[in-house]
């Protein structure tokens, strides 16, 4: 348990950090989000309470690396981790390119979630056009970086033996 | 159901927590206790990936830029190479016109009426000194008109077609002129030795001849009218016994660079 949440609370942290010092130069306005991707293989994998609560613990780092208002993508990232886990027993994670369109779908409605967020707080004014335009471009990267990021959630796993017993995992019951 | 709208709930009240703390903060935000030490312990992380990420970027554009460079510098070269055949046209012009205009202007000293015409060929073996040149008959041209060069003598037409003429130089073995020496005004001849120099011929023994003395057409020959510059005297040659002296005489134009030269076609030798 103590090497399984270590290992999670590293990836998240090293998503943060290369979101913040590499994937944010990317010269195309978006970029990917690997922390949107750790929490919805989280979801997907572990179901809704895992998929929760690394949702606000992923969304309050990137709240405090962004600078954000602190809680804006903790409340985002949230939701997306509770819908993900919510969805899990219906999305067939063996299927090749479920992680990929459950990214499309995630990093959709991350981007519509914390937009209502910052326009319901009036933290800023938002482009909507222009949010079209980078979650397209960012569903599209996270669409790509989606199956290796499940990879790693999977080696994770299997790594720390953990086994649920009973416990739905993307319709399979492991036990 | 219930333990995760209870959790979802705890959740999302602390998120909006957060959210709403800040409002009453009078910095606006704080990240507090928790979020100093995760930003913290992030900051080396962060640096060092931005630094990785400068490194990189760095590369790239000096990869990129060495790209564009090479693109330049490609382009640079044939805009050289254009321009440095564009200069060679250029002063190939600028010499042609120079020599044109000393051509036309030793043609104002001239006698009768002068064609201008190129060198178009010379004879390959060297053994004749012979040129062709690109006025015949057709532009008044006849046998024996002199040929000149704006510094003097080169030769008399040889043969002649509608078109072109073969000039015998000078030079040619079988020329000879009849000249003076301008200074001492001794008449003497020149003829052709196959090379370079000339031979200057009858010259009496009790005549002083100067190297470096210039040495004029005599108008004598019935060929070269009077005065046209032939050569400088170059060597004085004494033989013991013999009757007349003899020099060699360098001509005063340049016979193996010659490109274009005036013919002389109705030249009179006694003007």
């Amino acid at each position: 348990m103590g090497l399984r949440l270590a290992l999670l609370a590293g990836c998240l942290l090293a998503g943060a950090v290369i979101d913040g010092a590499w994937l944010s130069r990317l010269p195309l306005g978006a970029g990917p989000d690997l922390l949107l991707l750790v929490v919805l293989a989280v979801g997907l994998r572990r179901g809704f309470e895992s998929g929760a609560v690394i949702g606000v613990v992923a969304g309050y780092v990137r709240d405090l690396l962004s600078g954000s208002p602190l809680g804006v993508f903790a409340l985002s990232y949230l939701a997306v981790g509770a819908m993900a886990g919510a969805a899990s027993p219906m999305v067939d994670l063996q299927q090749r390119a479920m992680p990929a369109a459950s990214a499309l779908v995630a990093t959709l409605a991350l981007a519509l979630i914390s937009a209502t967020t910052v326009t319901v707080t009036g933290v800023v004014v938002v482009s909507w056009s222009l949010l079209a335009a980078d979650s397209a471009i960012a569903a599209a990267m996270n669409a790509v970086l989606a199956g290796p990021v499940d990879a790693l959630v999977r080696w994770i796993d299997r790594v720390t033996q953990r086994r649920y017993s009973g416990r739905v995992i993307g319709h399979k019951v492991l036990r | 159901m219930r333990r995760r709208l209870i959790l979802l709930t705890i959740l999302a009240l602390a998120a909006f927590g957060l959210l709403t703390s800040q409002v009453r903060l009078p910095e606006r935000r704080a990240v507090g206790p928790v979020g100093s030490w995760v930003l913290s312990a992030l900051g080396p992380a962060q640096t060092a990936l931005a630094r990785a990420a400068d490194a990189v970027g760095r590369f790239w554009r000096l990869y990129t830029e060495i790209g564009q460079l090479r693109v330049e510098n490609r382009r640079l070269r044939e805009e050289v190479e254009r321009l440095s055949e564009q200069v060679t046209r250029l002063r190939e012009q600028a010499q042609a016109t120079q020599r044109l205009e000393r051509l036309l202007a030793f043609r104002e000293h001239l006698p009768g009426r002068a064609v201008g015409a190129r060198v178009i060929g010379r004879d390959s073996t060297r053994w004749f000194a012979v040129i062709l040149v690109d006025r015949g008959s057709n532009d008044g041209v006849r046998r024996n008109a002199p040929v000149v060069a704006s510094e003097g003598v080169v030769g008399r037409v040889l043969a002649v077609t509608p078109t072109t003429s073969q000039v015998l130089l000078i030079t040619d073995t079988r020329s000879a002129i009849g000249v003076i020496l301008q200074q001492s005004r001794e008449a003497a001849v020149v003829d052709g030795q196959g090379h370079g120099l000339l031979r200057l011929k009858y010259v009496a023994r009790s005549r002083q001849i100067a190297e470096g003395e210039l040495v004029v057409t005599s108008g004598l020959s019935g060929i070269f009218p009077r005065g046209l510059p032939v050569g400088t005297v170059a060597t004085v040659v004494h033989e013991q016994g013999a009757l007349y002296q003899e020099a060699t005489v360098r001509p005063s134009a340049n016979l193996d660079h010659l490109e274009e030269v005036l013919i002389l076609v109705d030249a009179r030798p006694d003007r």
